[in-house]
């Protein structure tokens, strides 16, 4: 690939030194780089303050306030948890990290046995996690649903709002696809309503109007209710994504399906889907990213994930006044999360062969 | 399984889901039957107003909101506890209580003619009457409403104090710029950090929101109110017998403490009293709380789990907590206060 | 067995089973429909409530601290919710300026010869794509009220125009009338200058491209000389500034999250769309001797941009959408207007189907404006350069 001013990409110095204006900048570059790496160093470091009671103690040092840190990172990372029993949430996030990450290793998808036991994996983990987090059976104390928070309420939102909207949005773009008309409206009716709306007005939909939609005496767990409306939102556009798969399949698939005598159902299933899923799976993962971000916007319904839990960690009188430092902290948490999928989506883009021309 | 089994099934799946939603449409369940059903009194309040509603040291949700949700729970289902507690905010108030999300709001909303005759909204008490008053910051120099003419207010979205504010200071021909926070929390926070000039609220809670603050002595409570407050929990009034009873369950309060009937003299009371206005209050004699869909001692079940209402407002604004607040408006009528039960009988 | 036959031949001929399914799916997306309908007018039956838009036309008594259509409290809802909107197109449109400027200038980095500004900028992007914009939102209102001093030790960092945690101020014209001379005159020139655009003479020669500029420019700025508007300053009277044009920093945060977040997004796009002008196009301006800039300037990017046309449009909706987070600082969007009036008129049901409707026909009138161009685009064949 050539640089679009048209001087090659590669030439001595890996483009850094390569023409005398070019080392000049880099040089600008290098000297900003590191006055502002000095600047974060002496901020976090040499200013930042272990010990401390309280944020002005802190803010005599002026730095990096790890004294907050040290005292409030189990509120943010489990929110309103109780805090003996917070190795439960912890114990099932480690143990859903872990089913995600075999769920998308290639390599136990490439074994003879792989999806099996994965499948096997997955239904001994659900009802696992499910145990740890709510309790109240084998001595295991309960712990009712509003005092769930933090990381875990967060990837709980995450991945049970994207596993939900995966199957609707199956669903969805077989009818986008279709060559039934009154299906195919449906289900673009239901695309464009759901991708024209900010999954704000539909949070507030379900935190506010869902008692009105639902027989009288019905009752659901806010939480619930956000997972729902996120499992909606998101089936919209995983839905758009996976369109653009089945469109991409030749329609001579279609043909000789047909010509094996395959049903409609059976060409879906054994013949297109597959192909279609595997070629927008990046795709599928950055709807992921971005579903794990946008879980943020429950703070306004009042809500305690990961984001919600940091508003709260300084709302005692001691460490009112800090922002800085439970922002960065979850940013990274974030970061940490969303590089890893993004960096996933990215190396199976390269193996796919797409994307990058 | 064939795809017209399926097609059958499906059918039959949509016949039975349409079936009894006309059923369901047609019958009006009366509002204390559905809480007996249920179970649990569902009660909104805030998340952390201390006086209002709190978590104290322990982690039990405290304040006077707090005990009235108590209250209702023990004259309806008769144990104080089954509370099932929904935390919100001033703005998720009305829509949550008028979607039937919750059988009573406890966010010390404003008495307004509007909530009542526009809102379809019933206002229990007020349970606490105040008045409306400004915090500055000392270094702008402000001593006096006047000078507060194009200050920066905060204010808590879906209140009703810009309103209020809006109207006293177009009178005197003033402006201000307000901005809505989300709660009290966020909006004491503004204040401290300079982007309000100006801090509203009722007057025990400004006290008291001083003395947490940084500087307690850099910041004035202006004397002038400007604007009375009386506030209460509200219900709706969709079912009369119901809205009556979250009424009478205020008047019980008052009443009992207009009796001298406290949590401590009550299991005396109930064995000893010869009074006969005490026994018919207590539910010894006559029938009322039986004419009112409830047990006849709903009273005893009431004062003992929360006590009587100067108990409560001593327990949560009075001697015996951080506001330290003298009854004032809030003393029983006799005593020079507003608080008063209409006659037990 | 006359009927099961008949059925079974039905059942098995494609074009009846495909009318069975759809029925089917009719059937049970209209009993969905229909059932949440029953339950909607059922429950708000038993409230005596109905679904009524009258409300609107009753008197708000909220105030908000800022808005162009000049509400007031006192003024109808229906007020109140067209200012909440302006309010939303309003730093929706500062927004899509500005985050064009930037995103164009990080996808250049992001091309440019140098590797280490490439690997900079490209860190830079993905550290803002992986953090979630509410969390950037919040930690840029925080940072603004905080670090920001107050009024009355404000920086002024250009003469009239000050920086504090109230806002920016900065000299406006004191009527919207006293700018109506330069609207003309800009108008003028457009007309002018499409006018020129069709003339033969003209096209062929140099001028050519400097006429947008002239006829731009030189009006307005003659405009400006025959009929100088009058212009308010600000200055600080007790609590805050009075005079001059302001924009409160919730404004200024919410902004500042949008365009750092989307443009991190939108320089991907566009960045995706240089790479995609064919090479043929370069190696041929090259070939031609053009400077490197004119290269950049006059064929690449006119031909990137549209590419990237369709994936930036609808970068522009998500970011329309994303102001409604503005809920969360306390800027007076749509979504807080509709928030607040809910809670003084109960009107929720009314109210979310407002916040529905306007969003929605936002997205569809887009998507429909984009579907005319697209096809616009084909008709030309893409070939126009």
């Amino acid at each position: 690939m050539k640089g679009i001013y048209g001087i090659p990409k590669k030439r001595f110095g890996g483009g850094i030194f390569d023409t005398p204006g070019n080392a000049l900048f880099s040089l600008i570059l290098l000297a900003l780089l590191v006055h502002w790496g000095m600047g974060v160093w002496d901020w976090t470091i040499t200013r930042g303050t272990w010990q401390a009671e309280t944020a002005e103690q802190c803010a005599r040092n002026g730095g990096f306030c790890w004294a907050f840190l040290r005292d409030r990172w189990r509120l943010i990372l489990f929110g309103p948890y109780p805090f003996q029993e917070q190795w439960r949430p912890a114990l099932a996030l480690v143990v859903c990290l872990a089913l995600l990450s075999a769920s998308v290793s290639t390599w136990i998808w490439g074994k003879a046995l792989g999806p099996r036991l994965l499948l096997f994996c997955w239904i001994l983990g659900v009802p696992l996690m499910a145990l740890l987090m709510i309790g109240g059976m084998l001595g295991i104390p309960r712990v009712p649903i509003r005092l769930w928070g933090g990381l875990p309420l967060t990837v709980m939102l995450a991945s049970v709002g994207v596993s939900l909207a995966f199957l609707l949005a199956i669903a969805l773009a077989l009818g986008r696809v279709s060559k039934m008309p009154v299906l195919r409206w449906m289900a673009t009716g239901y695309i464009e309503f759901f991708r024209g709306v900010p999954l704000i007005a539909l949070l507030f939909l379900a935190a506010i109007l869902f008692p009105y939609f639902v027989p009288p005496g019905w009752s659901m767990d806010t939480l619930l209710r956000a997972q729902l409306a996120f499992a909606l939102f998101f089936a919209a556009y995983m839905a758009e994504a996976m369109r653009g798969g089945l469109q991409s399949i030749s329609p001579g698939q279609y043909d000789a399906a047909q010509a094996l005598g395959l049903s409609w159902w059976q060409t879906q299933r054994r013949i297109i889907l597959p192909q279609a899923l595997r070629k927008v799976i990046p795709s599928l993962v950055n709807i992921f990213i971005a579903a794990f971000k946008d879980t943020s916007l429950v703070v306004v319904i009042s809500m305690l994930d990961l984001l919600g839990a940091a508003n709260a960690s300084t709302a005692e009188a001691k460490w009112w006044g800090l922002y800085i430092e439970p922002y960065l902290f979850i940013a990274l948490i974030y970061l940490i999360f969303c590089s890893a999928m993004s960096a996933y989506s990215r190396g199976l883009e390269r193996r796919l062969g797409i994307g990058e021309r | 399984m064939s795809i017209r089994s399926l097609a059958i099934a499906a059918s039959a799946f949509l016949g039975l889901m349409v079936g009894p939603t006309f059923a369901q449409n047609a019958s009006i369940a009366p509002q204390l039957d559905t809480i007996r059903e249920r179970g649990t009194f569902r009660c909104g309040v805030y998340e952390n107003v201390p006086g209002l509603s709190a978590l104290d040291a322990q982690g039990r949700r405290v304040g006077l909101d707090v005990d009235y949700c108590h209250a209702m729970a023990a004259a309806i289902l008769g144990d104080p506890t089954k509370v099932e507690f929904r935390t919100m905010s001033l703005a998720q108030g009305i829509p949550a209580l008028r979607s039937g999300e919750v059988d009573m709001v406890a966010l010390a909303l404003t008495y307004t003619i509007q909530r009542d005759t526009e809102l379809n909204l019933d206002f229990v008490g007020p349970t606490l009457y105040s008045g409306h008053a400004f915090m500055v910051h000392r270094r702008t120099g402000a001593t006096r409403l006047a000078d507060l003419n194009g200050a920066t207010i905060c204010v808590v979205a879906g209140g009703i104090t810009d309103s209020l504010i809006a109207d006293y200071f177009r009178a005197r021909n003033m402006t201000f710029r307000p901005l809505a926070v989300e709660n009290t929390t966020q909006m004491y926070a503004l204040y401290e950090e300079g982007r309000c000039d100006v801090v509203t609220s009722e007057v025990p809670f400004l006290g008291m929101r001083r003395s947490r603050l940084r500087q307690p002595d850099q910041h004035l409570i202006l004397d002038e109110i400007f604007a009375k407050s009386h506030m209460g929990p509200i219900v709706r009034d969709d079912d009369r017998r119901y809205a009556h009873v979250a009424r009478w369950v205020h008047y019980a309060l008052v009443n009992a403490e207009e009796m001298g009937i406290t949590r401590a003299n009550i299991d005396q009371l109930v064995r000893e009293s010869r009074d006969p206005a005490i026994r018919r209050f207590l539910g010894l004699e006559g029938d009322i709380g039986r004419n009112m869909g409830l047990p006849n001692d709903f009273t005893q079940a009431i004062i003992r789990a929360v006590g009587n209402y100067g108990e409560i407002f001593e327990r949560h604004y009075g001697q015996q907590s951080v506001i330290k607040l003298p009854r004032g408006l809030n003393a029983l009528a006799g005593q020079g206060g507003l608080q008063w039960s209409p006659t037990w009988r | 067995m006359a009927m099961p036959n008949l059925l079974s031949r039905l059942w098995h001929r494609p074009s009846s089973r495909a009318r069975l399914w759809q029925a089917l799916a009719l059937g049970l997306f209209g009993a969905a429909i229909w059932w949440l309908w029953t339950n909607l007018t059922g429950n708000l039956a038993r409230r005596d409530l109905g679904i009524d838009f009258r409300f609107l036309s009753g008197r708000a008594s909220f105030e908000f601290g800022e808005n162009l259509a000049g509400y007031q409290a006192g003024d109808s809802f229906l007020r109140a919710f067209l200012a909440g909107l302006g309010n939303t197109i309003q730093v929706a449109v500062a927004g899509i300026v500005l985050t064009t400027i930037l995103a164009l200038a990080l996808a250049l980095v992001r091309l440019s010869p140098n590797r280490l500004a490439r690997r900079l900028t490209g860190t830079w992007i993905e550290l803002i794509r992986n953090t979630p914009l509410l969390l950037q939102l919040l930690f840029w209102h925080q940072f603004i009220i905080r670090q920001l001093p107050m009024p009355r030790q404000a920086w002024e960092p250009l003469p009239g125009v000050f920086l504090s945690n109230r806002g920016l101020v900065f000299p406006a014209p004191e009527t919207a009338a006293a700018l109506l001379p330069m609207i003309c005159a800009v108008l003028v020139g457009i007309s002018v200058a499409l006018v020129l655009r069709r003339t033969p003479s003209v096209h062929g020669s140099r001028l050519y491209h400097f006429l947008p500029i002239c006829l731009l420019v030189a009006p307005p700025l003659i405009a400006l000389l025959i009929a100088p508007p009058s212009i308010s300053f600000p200055e600080l009277k007790g609590f805050n500034f009075h005079g001059g044009s302001s924009v409160s920093p919730e404004f200024i945060a919410l902004l500042c999250a949008l365009v750092i977040y989307q443009s991190a997004f939108m320089a991907e796009t566009i960045r995706s769309g240089i790479l995609a002008v064919p090479k043929g196009q370069i190696e041929a301006a090259q070939a031609l001797g053009l400077p490197r800039f004119q290269l950049l300037w006059l064929v690449v990017l006119p031909q990137a941009l549209r590419i990237a046309i369709p994936p930036v449009t609808s970068q522009y909706l998500s970011l329309t959408k994303n102001s409604s987070l503005a809920v969360a600082i306390g800027y007076p969007d749509l979504v807080r207007v509709s928030q607040v009036t809910i809670s003084e008129t109960g009107r929720a049901v009314e109210c979310v189907s407002i916040l529905l409707a306007v969003y929605l026909s936002l997205s569809l009138f887009t998507a429909l404006i984009m579907d005319v161009y697209n096809r616009r685009v084909m008709r030309r064949g893409g070939a126009a350069a």
